[in-house]
């Protein structure tokens, strides 16, 4: 899934790799490397009793990649995650323009969740939920608030992406036989366990 | 200088050669009379140079001497370990001196290490008097020094023996495997080659002085920069000599000039930094953009290789507060610039070797000097860097290369990192020091220090500092991708004159640069321009520069790749200047010469990969992928994210001399090709001619 967040500009670290590591590795590291280019990460889940690999990249944000690099993130994203910090109001008003990159450079059928991150830190609260909900319902997007550090609906952002993306490929809106959509069949016959595996490339912006 | 010279040099060295090595053995022929007959050929190298070695501690007495000729085209380092092993029954290891008298009659003893060492040795013969050696036992040691021995074992296969008498022997070498082996290897040796020693030490304190002249110039930078290449540079000693690898003196300065030099560079960094760092907080000079550009710098500052040491423990941390400074002046002083992440990494191992803000500072300038279009927002150096990568990747290792393909992970993006930082987070952080320095050895040498800043201390401006500016606003996506592209900046002490600003936001009459090569369009074109049309009555390849005093746009990145290209393999040929061209392998087809270097041989036949600033760090890349293709290979169901991944959990932690062992080798073969590729195509523009 494609998360991606804030401009590099404004260098502010909304917690994309934070996120990442606290959905493969359960766990909170408050100081790690900045990311440079791409980063990644990959975890098994279980939808609908299948089990479903997720492949997910931890980006920089769009401003700071170039664009060749650019073109080949996204190339065979099913989903991704936007995140923005809710301490940080500048990171939620430069939703709309990183939501136009991010559909001018994908698959107009990607799933995109919108995440207002930070929100054990609701004392330095500045983007209120009602305006991330609002945001999200106008341009059609899933919502949700998370915190990285309590690992507070993290695994619930991580997984409901992977759901819509899964209920997508049942309504017939993905082909899963085409690897461009970034959904791969696995090798069902070989190993009965692995089912069907949206492999989904993800992109985390920004600067975490 | 180089071109038309090395034509001359190279043709008459090769008729020579073939007339008179025309046996398919050439002989190392033992007997003092042959002696007499020494020749001298051309103005480069006699035909047979004697030699008389001798037993340790012993100088004068003949019993415990003996005596060679050697053809010093053919006698490698190597091949004298063996002459003299054999001709001593020497079981252990040795090293050999050479006893030269100097004009006051006193004797020296230098040592002889390589065959760059020996052909200097044979360079110092004097018509009629011999080489004096000395060889000294050395203990063996644990380790490499066995496969010292396995080395010479092999060698000495392709050498036969003739004992004469007690005091002489005939060696025949095998021609392939001796003359081209030899050619092939000193060609290596010459420039950044593996030298036949092991255990070479890294460049220490004492060795610098072998560098400089009595007043502290460095006379020999590029010697310099090979004993770098071979072995790093203490870590002590790496705040004194990274200096020089970084270029940031102008050339030709006495160590006292040096003292004084970094004594303003001081007090320029302090006027610098002062641009944002003011006492009083509520001036109105610090605009809206200095405070983003601080915001941003201090979150990547405060998560800086803070895992190591010297930056750990709290925030407050010094270091971290002089990495804050040395990014934050940077950028305000290069608006064209701006930050950018992967910048800190840099600055992070420069304040680390330098420990001092102004010393790091202007190492870091050049450093970007270097490497700013990698940062730039198009992605095109980035890009070609990432498709020289893949051709050269494809050439060394075909097979490996498939398996990429059929992992359908050919994009490598795991690899962008590893480029935009050059392996900096790849390795240890300490081994990283060293694999940097390596690294950096191998770049052009770089006469011109880095300027402090794009906008200029003083208050005048001159028209070259316009062209500056005029370039910098040009940049394709600057205003529109960078919030922070242009800092309002001014002093009143150092008022910026008005057109100053004009020239920076006017972009609508300026033609846009689209090169990669963009960013090296410095203030400093003019005067590349002067250099080159100076240079251009002995430099072949400057003809393009004649055209016009007023290029434009589509000229400048003409001549920006032109220098790129020149200066790619500015040192590489530099040494061959002072060591006998290899000739006879000029005069042969590079699929012959190449061949036991096969990879070499599938390069797609043309120049691109010239063009390429950083050869070094590509091979480094090929080098870190080849030591995980065992296991790679076994595995079959990887996909791309699965392979970067891997990759990635070696992050910080691949073994560094092993991976630098491989990257020398690849680096040496693909110069050494390079170098002859260039020559034939002179020799070819030459003939045309």
């Amino acid at each position: 899934m494609l998360e991606k967040a804030t401009d590099r500009s404004y260098g502010m670290c909304v917690g994309k790799s934070c996120l990442l590591l606290q959905f493969t590795d359960k766990r909170f590291q408050p100081v790690h490397d900045l990311t440079i280019g791409v980063e990644f990460g990959a975890r098994m889940i279980t939808i609908d009793g299948k089990q479903i690999k997720l492949q997910i990249w931890d980006t920089v944000n769009i401003i700071e990649m170039s664009f060749n690099l650019c073109i080949s993130y996204y190339r065979g994203a099913a989903g991704a995650l936007l995140v923005y910090d809710i301490t940080q109001r500048h990171t939620f008003n430069h939703l709309t323009s990183w939501l136009e990159d991010a559909r001018q450079h994908s698959n107009s059928n990607m799933v995109i969740m919108l995440i207002g991150n930070k929100c054990d830190l609701f004392a330095r609260r500045e983007v209120q939920k009602e305006e991330g909900e609002a945001f999200a319902r106008e341009h059609g997007l899933i919502f949700m608030e998370t915190s990285a550090k309590t690992a507070a609906n993290v695994e619930e952002a991580f997984i409901n992406t992977a759901r819509e993306i899964y209920g997508k490929i049942q309504e017939g809106v993905f082909d899963p036989t085409n690897e461009v959509n970034g959904i791969k069949i696995g090798p069902q016959h070989a190993n009965p366990r692995t089912g069907e595996r949206p492999s989904s490339s993800a992109e985390k912006g920004g600067c975490c | 200088m180089r071109p038309k010279q090395n034509s001359d040099t190279t043709i008459t060295a090769a008729s020579t050669t073939n007339s008179s090595g025309a046996s398919s053995v050439s002989r190392i022929p033992t007997c003092s009379s042959f002696g007499s007959r020494m020749s001298v050929i051309g103005t480069a190298h006699p035909d047979v140079v004697r030699i008389k070695v001798y037993k340790p501690n012993s100088v004068n007495g003949e019993s415990e001497s003996k005596k060679f000729c050697v053809d010093p085209r053919l006698t490698s380092y190597n091949t004298l370990q063996c002459l003299i092993a054999q001709a001593f029954d020497i079981k252990t290891d040795f090293v050999i001196n050479a006893i030269v008298k100097d004009s006051y009659g006193r004797e020296t003893i230098t040592a002889i290490w390589s065959d760059w060492d020996l052909d200097a040795a044979f360079q110092n013969v004097i018509q009629e008097s011999c080489l004096k050696l000395r060889y000294e036992l050395t203990h063996r040691e644990d380790g490499l020094d066995d496969w010292d021995f396995i080395h010479i074992g092999d060698f000495g296969s392709n050498i036969r023996w003739f004992s004469v008498d007690s005091r002489s022997i005939i060696a025949t070498v095998n021609q392939t495997a001796g003359k081209a082996a030899s050619a092939l290897n000193k060609a290596i040796n010459w420039m950044y080659g593996v030298n036949g020693r092991r255990n070479i030490q890294p460049l220490g304190e004492g060795d610098l002085k072998k560098f400089l002249d009595c007043e502290g110039r460095l006379i020999h930078n590029i010697e310099l920069r090979q004993a770098i290449f071979d072995g790093g540079i203490e870590p002590s000693f790496r705040k004194v000599v990274w200096r020089h690898l970084l270029n940031i003196f102008p050339s030709s300065m006495t160590g006292t000039e040096r003292i004084e030099y970094l004594k303003s560079v001081n007090i320029q960094y302090e006027k610098l930094k002062m641009r944002w760092a003011h006492e009083h907080e509520s001036c109105q000079e610090k605009t809206e953009t200095i405070r983003l550009i601080m915001q941003t710098v201090r979150k990547d500052a405060l998560r800086t290789d803070r895992a190591f040491g010297f930056y750990a423990g709290s925030d407050n941390n010094v270091n971290v507060q002089s990495l804050f400074n040395i990014l934050t002046t940077y950028c305000v002083n290069h608006p064209s610039i701006t930050y950018c992440q992967g910048m800190n990494d840099y600055a992070s191992t420069l304040l680390y070797v330098m420990r001092e803000e102004a010393l790091t500072y202007i190492c870091f300038c050049s450093i970007m000097k270097r490497i700013r279009a990698n940062f730039a927002t198009d992605g095109v150096a980035i890009a070609t860097k990432f498709h020289h990568l893949k051709v050269l990747f494809q050439a060394v290792d075909p097979v490996y290369w498939d398996y990429f393909c059929t992992a359908d992970a050919v994009n490598l993006l795991f690899v962008y990192r590893w480029l935009l930082l050059e392996c900096k987070r790849e390795f240890p952080f300490s081994d990283a020091l060293r694999v940097l320095e390596v690294m950096w050895s191998t770049l052009p040498i770089d006469n011109e220090p880095p300027s402090l800043s794009e906008i200029p201390l003083l208050a005048t401006l001159d028209s070259n500092e316009k062209l500056c500016f005029t370039c910098a606003s040009t940049r394709p996506d600057c205003s529109v991708r960078r919030a922070i592209s242009c800092p309002d900046l001014y002093l009143s002490t150092e008022p910026i004159p008005m057109d100053h600003y004009l020239s920076r936001f006017d972009n609508s009459t300026e033609p846009l640069f689209l090169s990669s090569s963009w960013p090296s369009i410095t203030r400093s074109t003019n005067e590349y321009c002067g250099r080159h049309i100076k240079r251009s009555s002995t430099d072949d390849y400057s003809y393009y520069f004649m055209s016009s005093s007023q290029p434009h746009s589509s000229q400048y990145q003409q001549q920006q790749q032109q220098q790129q290209r020149q200066r790619s393999l500015e040192n590489s040929f530099s040494v061959s200047e002072l060591s006998e061209f290899d000739c006879d392998a000029a005069n042969q087809p590079i699929a012959a010469t190449a061949a036991q270097i096969s990879w070499i041989t599938r390069l797609p036949p043309c120049n691109m990969w010239l063009d390429e600033d950083n050869p070094f760090l590509l091979f480094l890349c090929i080098s870190i992928m080849l030591t995980h293709r065992t296991y790679l290979l076994k595995q079959n169901n990887l996909d791309e994210q699965d392979i970067a991944m891997y990759f990635d959990r070696y992050r910080r932690r691949h073994h560094a001399d092993r991976i630098l062992n491989c990257t020398r080798t690849l680096y040496s073969q693909y110069i050494q090709w390079s170098r002859k590729k260039r020559m034939i195509d002179d020799l070819s523009q030459f003939s045309a001619s």
